[in-house]
């Protein structure tokens, strides 16, 4: 460790102390507009090429600079437009230039270290750099929801259509089996808190047994909170070539979140309005009975029978009023800029009592200090009320589908003189008295979270000359959120009795804080066109803090919801701390007229939850990109490009320790040694990354090729594998493994069409990746993801897929297909004709097995094999056909979904003018998301994990929450 | 100036970064204990919280699954859940899974506790004697045994000829998967070593054990008093182990176990008892609905007593309170309908009493019974109708049985053993798999012996299977790379 402080101390004084003669310097003036309409361009970026000088335009897109005498190349460049090179005589002092837009996002700045950044042009990573157009084309609940479909190398998956989120973002494939799954996101500098808080309804539900909160508990994941409205650019580093500077929390990938600011000008302000709903998108089918069926099967009086009820639409059939208002301002001066935001939201839930609620200001601050120091301080506070009902699995017949399952839909649920008919058919099986529609009217399941996130950065230029810069970044930010929750079953649910406790309450309070401090040198040389260097070296440290305390009381009196009032009460708590402190340092070479970039970096970091607490890991990286000086007819550039890195996953919190069991037995303590082994020697999974491409445009920027093939091999890979139980053992941890994941991007942008009155652009990913175990230390084991290999479970094994699901049927274990799909596309267009703009976004999977348990809930009722589902072929065949000759719950997960539709107008200013508004860019729009979906798969939705987020097991349907889609009439304005 | 400036600043991010550099990079374990805590020699006070964590594992272990899975196969009991269908799939119309939480249940939880109570007599080496003198540290030894007896036999009734791994030199080795016949003699040598070590600590002076126990242990005789664990409990469940050696699987029965048996067992049980509140003495679960307790696992709203069941109970039979008859419940599991009208009364939720009520782990009325299977098998069918009519007159409140005689197709001593089930099955009625271990060591479970519950699918012929046992779990196969075929040396 001491080696690399002192080596940062000798670079840092070297930088320093070498100094540069000033040369004799000149003043030009000139002006950045809008290639086409002549609109001024604000806070464009205006850089002397080889040299560090450069500024950015003012309000009226002006600029003046201090330059060196002689003949000079001036960039100017600006976030949305592709940038332009003038050449400035010695003589001259006025330069205008005029910067085209780039439609295809051709040139953006990617962030390749902490502080620094480079062009798209130049970067060596494929890494997708996602504008807020893109990802707020049609209001989504979250922000992962927004960003299914867009990335090239990313399968985001929902885990049901339970309102308000729980979706997992898996990059370049599974690269871990127990470590985290998730990538590490973060926002201005600050990594914020992505956890999954289980709400506590196993307690309810059962579906873990006991009281304990599980992750059955359907969770949502943290991340869910951000407003993507308040977001600038999305970018995503999709492995460890790219995300090494993150170390070991980079081997997910990251997503680096870079929200709006103000710019400098009159305050401008933004209105966007938007009212929709949400309906029901998919039913499984029940099956309506004639009366004469009804009556031989269910032996009911020919009076008892009351037609064919929908119940999928009854209990799910909501379309309640969903509105979203967003608003901002941003504006400032040439030293203080601001972007205050703030929205209201609000997704109905197609079910009583769920739904969706956001609230959320942000206010972002920047403030120049003289001429060497810069803040910007961001802060957003927010708040959630997530109501998500009861849905998954559960013990007992307390998830609709389940009573679903067992109720005829000749039998009317519906309430009558308000009250609610008992359910006899889930009571005569042995179940409780279940009606759903009972259930979700006296139930109720609010989420409650407010949260915080804020930080600062102060940019200290400590040095300037014209061929060098030094300049220290500083960041400090925290995020934290007050989650509480409150699960309320009432003593007066039919059902609540039948334990012998009526009535549930689960209060849940969990608090979650990270904080993060980092700090970083940049020191940027330049040597006319040939060399530009820069430099970072810098530390970053962080905290992780999380407290989750859960307490049950059953047996509640009538109207009561302190959980206090519980005859019968448990309590549990759980605590999370971890502590990291990195070091590290990179180089960027960037050469030859801008056509050769070269980085090397290294990360070494520390963190508590490994074995070692004190030993230092080292994540190096290394790349180089080089964009073709000579260039075949049509083409405007091609780069090629190759990048290798190291990051880590680190090893779950508490792997190290070997546990006690506490009990209680009588008021006495009770401890034994846990069955789970911890590993005093666990260290972080290493993920290697060797990943190369070519980048090519063609045709003046109307058509963009981005192609890439990686390869990401995890070492140490941690696994908690199955010992044998009869040594008293159950899991172990290890660093027992390794995987190679093998995968294809493809990136095609195209602008087919463009003359004034007709845009059309179209954005097209292909992505694949295939994984293979290629080393494991223990013997194969199942994963074990919970229902048993009768309907499907994943095993591990060598020279296997990580997700490989395998079945028993026939007396034997057979692998029946990979969960991950064998390749997935997006399919974005935006067409503008005149006012009119159509946008929409085509999402497909193909292939990755689900393993559908909800199916197993209704097939067989009958001695035929069919059941309350419509489809009784196909139940019986698959009752037929359980024991063999085939896993007939394991399907295919593949689908077709229409994401996005987006149609909109604009109303001419002149219309507003006379209506008499000083409204801009006024627009009328309708939205839709999730409006369509075409599968094979037999159950609600292919998008689903009982189990929430996973790295192998998010295989399993079990009445699941069903999915809706939703319409938006929205009209934005700007004033 | 300005350098003075830039020196500050490197100074402070030099500072920052030292200090970065010196903060605790250590978090303890937050939730849970850690087995650091124990290094070195046992004290009183861990030796209690050892202890009491043991047998509350033993405890848990007896779930629901333990209660009902064995009744399941000896149809005598349904669980009706309308959310899992494996309750009455598994048991009644599948072979069981090796992965499911019903196939390959039964088994990891036992050898946590054997692990558990390795653990406490290893660290007892260690322990001077100035600590926990050496007949209290006997005391120990002899009660952990005993407790590790009662899992690996658990294992045992589950198991049986697909068979049961046991390592006694060192629990935490993979061990060799025994066959009955073996399994049972091992278990009966722990037995017989524990007994020594108990009554090393008696001989000694120590009468009561060296720790507290929970109230199960004194609601039905005093088996905090270790003469009485001894006698009662560690000799009872010799007998018991030894009954199924004497009778065997297949034909391998040892003949000289039903002495064995029968001495231990009239140890256990003494004189003859002539109460009810004799045939309850035994060490006993007790459960809470305290917070971080366990309550009674079979206070379950599912649970149902098959049909059968409650319409063979004789006329006047006391035992008949077991079993509440209501409302027809009919349950399709994989389009197999089972129906009844009866109920567990221990279930109903809507006792309360019932979610705190104790289960006996080995009652004295077992023991007469386990006796009289003795001498059935030793052809003594005069002291075993003494037995059955023990327990018949005092528990059934029934009139005591005529002498076996052959009736019809059945000899005198299948007419002892028919008597002998009946008075099991309603004695014993959910508490634990004796009924399975009976009618699968007198090649009674099957069609010949046990209607139908539903019509097999005249395609696939299923339904109506006759389960006896679980196999090795998938996860254990896995280690043992697939090798589990038991072994009798």
């Amino acid at each position: 460790m001491k080696k690399y402080r002192v080596l940062a101390l000798a670079l840092l004084a070297g930088a320093l102390f070498s100094s540069d003669a000033y040369a004799q310097q000149r003043r030009i003036t000139g002006r950045v507009t809008v290639a086409g309409t002549g609109e001024v361009l604000a806070s464009a970026a205006v850089n002397i090429v080889g040299t560090a000088i450069g500024t950015y335009t003012s309000d009226d897109g002006t600029f003046q600079l201090l330059v060196p005498s002689g003949d000079l190349t001036l960039l100017a460049r600006r976030v949305g437009f592709k940038r332009a090179t003038v050449r400035v005589g010695a003589e001259q002092a006025e330069v205008n230039v005029s910067l085209e837009r780039d439609v295809l996002q051709l040139e953006t700045q990617v962030v390749t270290g902490t502080a620094t950044t480079v062009s798209t042009q130049n970067v060596a990573n494929a890494v997708t750099v996602i504008s807020t157009n893109e990802l707020n084309r049609a209001p989504a609940s979250t922000i992962d929801n927004a960003l299914q479909g867009k990335i090239a190398g990313a399968v985001i998956t929902q885990n049901s259509g339970a309102p308000g989120g729980g979706v997992q973002v898996q990059l370049r494939g599974v690269t871990s089996l127990n470590a985290s799954s998730s990538p590490l996101y973060v926002v201005d500098g600050v990594v914020v808190n992505n956890a999954a808080i289980a709400n506590g309804l196993n307690a309810i539900t059962g579906a873990a047994g006991g009281n304990a909160p599980s992750s059955q508990d359907q969770m949502v994941n943290r991340v869910a909170d951000l407003n993507p409205n308040d977001i600038e650019t999305i970018e995503v580093l999709k492995g460890a070539s790219a995300g090494a500077i993150y170390g070991s929390r980079g081997s997910n990938g990251v997503i680096v979140i870079t929200t709006k600011r103000g710019r400098s000008g009159k305050p401008a302000v933004s209105v966007t309005q938007r009212f929709g709903t949400f309906e029901l998108a998919n039913k499984l089918g029940l099956r309506c009975f004639s009366q004469a069926e009804a009556v031989a099967l269910f032996g009911i009086t020919p009076a008892e029978f009351t037609g064919c009820h929908d119940f999928e639409q009854e209990l799910y059939g909501r379309r309640d009023l969903s509105y979203e208002s967003i608003a901002s301002i941003s504006g400032g001066s040439a030293t203080t800029q601001y972007f205050v935001s703030g929205l209201v939201k609000r997704d109905a839930g197609i079910e009583q009592n769920t739904g969706y609620g956001k609230q959320s200001v942000r206010i972002n601050v920047g403030q120049q200090l003289g001429t060497r120091l810069n803040l910007q301080a961001n802060a957003e506070i927010l708040h959630t009320l997530t109501e998500r009902g009861i849905s998954g699995n559960d013990n007992g017949g307390y998830a609709p589908y389940t009573v679903f399952s067992q109720t005829p839909t000749f039998y009317d649920l519906r309430p009558r003189g308000g009250s609610y008919p008992h359910n006899p058919y889930t009571q005569a099986l042995g179940g409780a008295d279940n009606n759903p529609l009972q259930q979700a009217a006296l139930t109720r399941t609010p989420e409650d979270l407010f949260r915080q996130i804020g930080s600062v950065t102060a940019r200290l230029s400590l040095f300037t000359s014209d061929r060098q810069t030094l300049d220290l970044t500083s960041t400090g930010g925290v995020d934290h959120y007050g989650l509480g929750s409150k699960l309320y079953s009432p003593p007066e649910l039919y059902y609540e009795p039948a334990d012998g406790y009526p009535g549930t309450i689960v209060d849940n309070n969990t608090s979650a804080t990270n904080a993060n401090l980092n700090a970083t040198l940049a020191h940027k040389f330049s040597m006319g066109s040939l060399l530009g260097a820069t430099t970072s070296l810098g530390f970053r440290r962080n905290r992780e803090q999380l407290q989750s305390i859960y307490n049950t009381g059953r047996n509640i009196p009538s109207g009561q919801t302190a959980v206090s009032y519980g005859v019968i009460q448990a309590s549990g708590e759980t605590q999370r701390q971890v502590k990291d402190l990195s070091y590290f340092a990179q180089e960027e070479l960037l050469m030859l007229n801008e056509t050769l970039l070269l980085t090397a970096a290294v990360n070494s970091e520390r963190s508590s939850v490994n074995g070692d607490p004190q030993k230092f890991y080292s994540y190096p990286k290394a790349s180089a990109s080089y964009r073709l000086p000579i260039l075949p007819p049509f083409t405007d550039g091609v780069k090629l490009r190759i990048a290798y890195g190291k990051a880590g996953n680190k090893p779950p919190f508490e792997s190290p320790y070997s546990n006690l069991v506490v009990t209680f037995i009588d008021n006495r303590i009770g401890e034994r040694p846990s069955r789970n082994l911890g590993n005093p020697n666990i260290k972080p999974e290493t993920s290697t990354e060797l990943e190369g491409g070519v980048d090519a445009q063609f045709w003046g920027g109307r058509a963009a090729i981005e192609y890439t093939r990686f390869r990401k091999q995890v070492d140490d890979l941690i696994i908690f594998p199955r010992l044998a139980g009869s040594t008293g053992y159950g899991l172990g941890t290890e660093n027992g493994g390794q995987l190679v994941n093998l995968g294809t991007e493809i990136g095609l942008k195209l602008q087919p069409i463009h003359t004034d009155l007709v845009d059309w652009i179209s954005n097209t990913t292909y992505s694949d990746v295939h994984g293979e175990i290629t080393r494991l230390d223990v013997p194969s084991y199942l994963y074990g993801i919970g229902f048993g290999a009768g309907y499907g479970d994943v095993r591990i094994r060598k020279g296997h897929s990580p997700t490989e699901v395998v079945a028993n049927f026939n007396g034997g274990e057979f692998a029946v297909g990979d969960a991950q799909p064998d390749y997935t596309m997006g399919f974005s267009n935006d067409v503008n004709v005149g006012p009119f703009r159509f946008a929409s976004l085509l999402d497909w999977r193909k292939g990755g097995k689900v393993v559908n348990l909800t199916n197993a809930y209704y097939d067989a009722f009958f001695a035929d094999g069919s059941g309350l589902l419509a489809d009784t072929a196909a139940s019986i065949s698959r009752s037929n056909d359980f024991q063999g000759p085939r896993a007939v719950y394991v399907e295919e997960g593949g689908f077709l979904k229409i994401r996005e539709i987006a149609v909109s107008v604009g109303i001419p200013e002149r219309f507003m003018g006379v209506v008499g508004s000083r409204a801009k860019d006024v627009r009328l729009e309708l939205s839709g998301r999730n409006l369509k979906t075409w599968t094979k798969y037999t159950g609600l939705d292919p998008e689903v994990s009982n189990f929430s987020n996973q790295n192998v097991g998010r295989i399993i349907d079990v009445t699941p929450f069903p999915p809706s889609r939703s319409y938006f009439v929205s009209v934005s304005a700007h004033f | 100036m300005r350098y003075h400036y830039r020196y500050a600043i490197v100074a402070a991010l030099a500072g920052a970064t030292l200090v970065a550099a010196c903060e605790s990079a250590t978090v303890p374990d937050l939730n849970a204990p850690s087995t650091t805590e124990l290094a070195g020699p046992l004290t009183q006070a861990s030796v209690q919280r050892l202890v009491s964590g043991l047998v509350d594992n033993v405890r848990r272990n007896a779930g629901l699954g333990y209660f009902y899975f064995g009744e399941a196969f000896a149809r005598d009991a349904y669980r009706f859940d309308p959310s899992e269908s494996r309750y009455i799939y598994e048991a009644y119309t599948s072979a069981p899974s090796r992965t499911s939480f019903f196939g390959a249940s039964q088994y990891n939880g036992f050898y946590g506790t054997i692990r558990a109570g390795t653990t406490i007599i290893k660290k007892l080496k260690d322990t001077p004697t100035t600590t926990i003198s050496a007949p209290e540290q006997a005391a120990i030894r002899g009660f952990v045994r005993t407790f590790q007896a009662l899992e690996y036999y658990h294992v045992e009734e589950y198991h049986d000829t697909l068979g049961t791994p046991i390592q006694l030199a060192d629990s935490s080795k993979l061990g060799p998967i025994y066959c009955p016949k073996s399994a049972l003699a091992a278990i009966s040598s722990l037995l017989d070593s524990a007994n020594i070590d108990l009554a090393a600590a008696v001989a000694a002076g120590v009468t009561t054990f060296p720790f507290e126990l929970p109230s199960g242990f004194v609601v039905n005789g005093n088996f905090t008093d270790v003469t009485t664990f001894r006698k009662t409990f560690n000799r009872g469940l010799k007998g018991k182990v030894e009954v199924y050696r004497g009778i065997g699987r297949n034909n391998d029965g040892v003949a000289s176990s039903f002495d064995v048996a029968i001495a231990a067992l009239d140890t256990a049980i003494g004189p003859t008892p002539t109460t009810m509140a004799q045939l309850n003495v035994g060490p006993y679960f007790q459960y809470s609905t305290a917070p971080g307790e366990f309550p009674n696992p079979i206070a379950d709203q599912n649970l149902r007593i098959n049909q059968r069941v409650g319409d063979s109970v004789q006329a006047g039979d006391l035992r008949a309170s077991k079993i509440v008859k209501g409302d027809l419940s009919s349950y399709t599991a994989r389009g197999f309908k089972y129906q009844t009208q009866y109920y567990p009364a221990v279930s109903l939720t809507t006792r309360p009493a019932n979610f705190v009520n104790p289960i006996g782990i080995l009652r004295v009325e077992e023991l007469v019974l386990l006796r009289a299977q003795a001498k059935i098998g030793k052809g003594d069918l005069v002291g075993a109708l003494q037995d059955i009519n023990t327990v018949r007159t005092i528990s059934g409140g029934l009139a005591p049985l005529p002498p076996f005689v052959a009736t019809g197709t059945l000899t005198a001593t299948q007419v002892a053993i028919k008597a002998l089930l009946y008075e099991k099955r309603y004695s014993l009625l959910l508490e634990g798999p004796q009924r399975l271990v009976d009618l699968r060591a007198y090649k009674m479970l099957n069609a010949a012996n046990l209607p139908k519950e539903v019509v097999p699918n005249p395609i696939t012929g299923a339904g109506d299977r006759f389960n006896s046992a679980f196999f090795i779990p998938q996860s254990e196969s896995d280690v043992r790379g697939g090798n589990v075929a038991p072994v009798c040396p």
